[in-house]
């Protein structure tokens, strides 16, 4: 929506002030009634926990953060090659977009037993679990995105004789990109969560492990710490994508989704 | 004067091998085209206009019927790019700029180089435009990158399918008019299908008048107004004449 630029920048405070607002009531809160700090510590003690466990928030944030990495980076090129190559070879779609359907639906976290058995506790497992979990929307959407026919489109490059070659990196690829932005949006944030799961189940380091391991010692501070951690790791990934995409997409108006965090996911 | 394209007896039926037989769109269509002619295809909608053009430019098979264009068939003139087509909805590649968009035929058909792109652009009058994305355009400038884009490869022959259809009245009549240039400074042999009966007076030699579904040929009109022309053509009594013929035909 476009607006006017004072009203853009007051509107810019407006998340601030609620924030404020609710951090101070929460304060408040917990010392007037007396909530013992295992149940819901307050934000001050949060903060103080998280200086002084810093060093060991940090290694723990950069395991998941590899495991996210890896994992996501995995599932895309897995995804998108294979999205290409049932697009392309119409035998290949034959056989193979069926079983595409039929696993697409199954929850992959599901997996994560037989994983553990194949692979072990720790990264290796979890990096699978992760490259598991993005893998799927990204074949989906940009398989869906390839597949579009445009009649208009495929008479124009009739008329100039193309060959299928021409077509796909002169027009589908194009065509798709979006479709692939929008798959890699779903699957960075599938990949946090699977990340962090994967942290519960199989874990023996990253915030997800962190998190269970608050949780047993019931310190609760340093649970909140591995959250906040997270939803942040979060908000940035998304971000890059989206950043990514305006970088390699330059023809496209920026286009507002529900799903983003604009609109208060 | 040598026939150019020769259609004969032409029948097209969608879906023909359908059990309930189909769709006919076109019936026993047959007439001819002169090199470096301007021949309008007018008709009422649905009648099977872009149908015949389809047929013609090798992006449909005809069911029945031959068409011949320059001594080859259809395919072997698609094939060696002998058709521009200007498509209805101008198809122009988000993702390229105009020079770009414009530029997409020689890449396609590996034409290094091609310096008619500049020369197009200042032709049809976007120059400054060239890095701009087509979501930057009005309807009237993709209709020029879509005709700069189809000019770019010298076709011999424009297949022009209402490319003006969506255009405003006056936008339409100046671009009726830098086609006529255009057409005057290529030499190319056009076929512009329209729904427009003035248009297809003032820039036609020759119109041919499809009938209702399935498309059958009513009447096959040289115009005889004298050129160079200009909308002013239109306020000439033979001009009038045709117009009123063709709308007493196509009205029922």
């Amino acid at each position: 929506m476009k607006k006017g630029p004072f009203k853009t920048k007051l509107d810019s405070y407006y998340p601030w002030f609620f924030l404020a607002v609710f951090l101070l009531l929460w304060q408040f809160a917990v010392e007037y009634f007396k909530i013992p700090t295992y149940i819901l510590p307050t934000p001050l003690v949060i903060i103080s926990k998280g200086v002084e466990i810093w060093p060991t928030l940090v290694r723990h944030t950069l395991v998941t953060l590899k495991e996210i990495f890896l994992g996501f980076v995995i599932g895309s090129l897995l995804g998108a090659f294979l999205a290409f190559f049932i697009s392309y070879f119409s035998l290949a779609r034959k056989i193979f977009l069926p079983y595409i359907i039929a696993f697409q639906t199954m929850p992959k976290l599901g997996l994560a037993p037989l994983f553990i058995i194949w692979f072990g506790f720790g990264f290796f497992t979890n990096v699978t679990i992760v490259t598991s979990i993005s893998f799927f929307p990204i074949l989906v959407n940009f398989f869906t995105g390839l597949d579009q026919f445009n009649e208009n489109e495929e008479r124009l490059m009739a008329s100039y004789n193309a060959s299928k070659n021409q077509i796909y990196f002169h027009v589908r690829l194009f065509r798709a990109l979006p479709f692939l932005f929008a798959g890699f949006q779903l699957g960075i944030i599938l990949s946090v969560t699977g990340a962090i799961v994967a942290e519960f189940i199989a874990g023996n380091e990253g915030l997800g492990y962190l998190t269970i391991l608050a949780n047993n010692t019931l310190e609760t501070p340093m649970m909140f710490c591995a959250l906040l951690l997270l939803g942040i790791i979060g908000f940035i990934l998304y971000h890059i994508v989206d950043f990514m995409q305006k970088i390699l997409m330059p023809w496209a108006a920026r286009t507002e989704t529900l799903t983003g965090p604009e609109s208060g996911l | 004067m040598m026939s150019y394209i020769v259609l004969k007896n032409v029948f097209l039926t969608y879906h023909h091998d359908s059990p309930g037989g189909g769709i006919e769109a076109l019936k026993d269509i047959s007439f001819e085209v002169v090199k470096g002619s301007f021949t309008s295809i007018i008709g009422p909608s649905g009648c099977g206009k872009s149908t015949l053009l389809y047929c013609i430019g090798n992006l449909l098979e005809p069911t029945r019927g031959s068409i011949v264009i320059d001594g080859r068939s259809p395919q072997e003139a698609r094939k060696n790019r002998m058709f521009g087509y200007v498509p209805q909805d101008p198809t122009l590649m988000d993702w390229k700029t105009v020079s770009e968009n414009i530029g997409l035929p020689s890449k396609i058909m590996g034409i290094k180089n091609n310096n008619r792109i500049s020369e197009l652009i200042e032709l049809v009058g976007l120059n400054g435009f060239e890095k701009n994305y087509p979501r930057e355009l009005s309807g009237g400038m993709k209709q020029r990158v879509s005709l700069a884009r189809a000019l770019s490869y010298n076709p011999p022959i424009l297949l022009m399918d209402e490319p003006l259809a969506n255009l405003d009245a006056l936008l339409r009549e100046k671009m009726n008019e830098e086609l006529l240039k255009i057409w005057k400074e290529t030499g190319t042999t056009i076929i512009l299908v329209t729904h427009d009966i003035s248009e297809a007076v003032l820039l036609s030699d020759k119109v041919v008048i499809l009938s209702n579904r399935p498309g059958t040929i009513l009447e096959i009109e040289t115009i005889d107004v004298p050129r160079p022309r200009s909308r002013k053509s239109l306020r000439l009594p033979e001009a009038h004449a045709y117009v009123d013929k063709f709308r007493d035909m196509l009205s029922v």
